[in-house]
């Protein structure tokens, strides 16, 4: 099938695997993620030391903006878990965001390290992880399994649906990336040069778009998951570690 | 390290761990090293918007009173122009009922001269008048008489208007004598004297008249004393 021949061609054309000690490491979606990681750090830096409260920049705009829309959707939930959340999902947004438009940089050929099931797992297992967490913090051992226990019998359902969480984010975002850098190679495979030309600028602009929108799109389901496993404000403890297991209960 | 092709694209490897760790290297920076003071420049700046709407309630306040006080300005100064109209407005009336008073008492004065100056031009062109009209009669008594009578006449004219006392008067018909007064008695000593006789009486404009009652005046003055009577003055005289 051409589907089969494209899809195995593709793939070998957009990750180059190699053996490091031992292990398999995809050296493309390793050196995409350190470009992401360095332009992420150097804004980092850059807002560190040029944070202005007077007259703030574009970035600083930008990345108040994001805070700001993520603490009004966090909901009701105590101040410590808010700036975490806050932090896991502001990060996650621009990490996704740079990582997924990363291959637009002219001149050094990277690809989309999102296109790789690795970078997406990462982000879902430390998303995950950075929920159950934070739930056990303000919610305490007892009450963070209590809250997985009752009605006991639904336990299994919760503990499927919480294993299938992360790997929903992940393959959710790894195949609109990876499909769309399929689509690319498609138009630039099977069309002539010239003819390509158009499909592919248009097919870019809407890969920039589709980043854009997966960016958000797991940012805002790391909210909502933050947002289901946290007790409320009003009936969590006043500090995270004073009083676990107070929280309301969320179905 | 050996380049192997990948298996299976949806298995993970060992890239994992790598990804997991610059994630976390990442979030750990934002989450250390910007967003704290992120947030710091955030409160700091609702702190300053703060400040300047609580400035800005108390400028407003400010604003209000100082309208309500500019209100009060306002009025009174409208109540001291107003006042100050109304003194103004006084004032006028005393000053115009002052100037009209000394406009007619000034006027009164003008007019009054002028009818003196009236009177006394009349006064003069009546002379004059009385003067050719002798004159006149003298050349033509001369035409009649002849040089030497006119000169034995002319010093018994002299003689008998000269005289001292009534009674030396009888020479004079009593009628004429009546009708002798000094401006007529001035005009025969200028008719004997030598010398030019005015043929014309030169307006004068009157002091303290307007120019159109001058003219008026001059053209009074050119007109004959007597209406429709014309002096020639005999060539003789002026000799």
């Amino acid at each position: 099938m051409p589907t089969q021949i494209v899809a195995t061609d593709g793939i070998g054309d957009l990750h180059h695997a190699v053996q490091l000690f031992g292990l398999t490491v995809q050296l493309d979606t390793a050196v995409s993620t350190a470009v992401t990681c360095l332009v992420l750090l150097t804004a980092a830096v850059y807002l560190h030391f040029r944070i202005s409260v007077g007259r703030p920049r574009m970035l600083q705009v930008l990345v108040q903006t994001t805070v700001r829309a993520v603490e009004g959707s966090t909901g009701p939930v105590v101040e410590w878990a808010r700036r975490r959340v806050v932090a896991v999902a502001i990060t996650l947004f621009w990490f996704i965001l740079v990582a997924n438009w990363v291959h637009l940089i002219p001149g050094l050929s990277l690809s989309a390290p999102t296109s790789d099931i690795n970078l997406t797992l990462a982000l879902a297992l430390v998303v995950i992880f950075a929920v159950h967490a934070t739930a056990a913090q303000a919610r305490g051992w007892r009450g963070y399994l209590r809250h997985y226990l009752s009605p006991w019998w639904l336990a299994p359902v919760k503990l499927l649906q919480e294993l299938i969480k992360p790997v929903t984010l992940a393959l959710r975002l790894f195949g609109v990336i990876f499909s769309s850098a399929i689509m690319l190679l498609l138009i630039d495979g099977m069309l002539p040069p010239a003819v390509a030309v158009l499909p592919h600028a248009l097919w870019t602009l809407f890969d920039v778009f589709i980043g854009a929108v997966q960016a958000f799109i797991f940012a805002l389901l790391t909210v909502l998951y933050f947002h289901a496993a946290l007790p409320t404000a009003a009936l969590a403890p006043a500090t995270g570690t004073a009083q676990r297991g107070s929280g309301e209960e969320r179905s | 390290m050996t380049t192997t092709a990948m298996e299976n694209f949806l298995v993970p490897d060992a890239t994992l761990f790598i990804e997991m760790f610059a994630f976390s290297l990442v979030l750990f920076a934002v989450a250390k090293y910007v967003l704290p003071r992120l947030r710091t420049a955030v409160e700091a700046r609702q702190i300053e918007i703060q400040a300047g709407m609580a400035k800005a309630a108390e400028a407003e306040q400010l604003e209000q009173a100082a309208e309500v006080e500019a209100g009060l300005v306002v009025g009174r100064a409208r109540h001291e122009a107003a006042d100050i109209t109304e003194q103004a407005r006084v004032v006028r009336d005393a000053i115009l009922v002052e100037g009209r008073r000394d406009g007619r008492a000034e006027y009164e004065w003008m007019a009054g001269r002028a009818d003196r100056e009236m009177a006394r031009r009349e006064e003069q062109l009546r002379r004059q008048f009385e003067l050719r009209a002798t004159k006149a009669a003298v050349a033509a008594v001369g035409q009649l008489v002849g040089p030497a009578d006119l000169a034995r006449l002319t010093a018994a004219i002299a003689e008998a208007l000269d005289a001292p006392t009534q009674s030396r008067r009888p020479q004079v018909p009593a009628s004429a004598a009546r009708r002798v007064t000094p401006a007529s008695r001035t005009a025969v000593a200028r008719i004997i004297s030598p010398g030019p006789v005015p043929t014309e009486i030169v307006a004068q404009p009157m002091q303290g008249r307007d120019e159109t009652e001058s003219r008026s005046s001059l053209w009074r003055e050119q007109e004959p004393a007597v209406p429709g009577v014309t002096v020639e003055l005999p060539k003789v005289l002026h000799s």
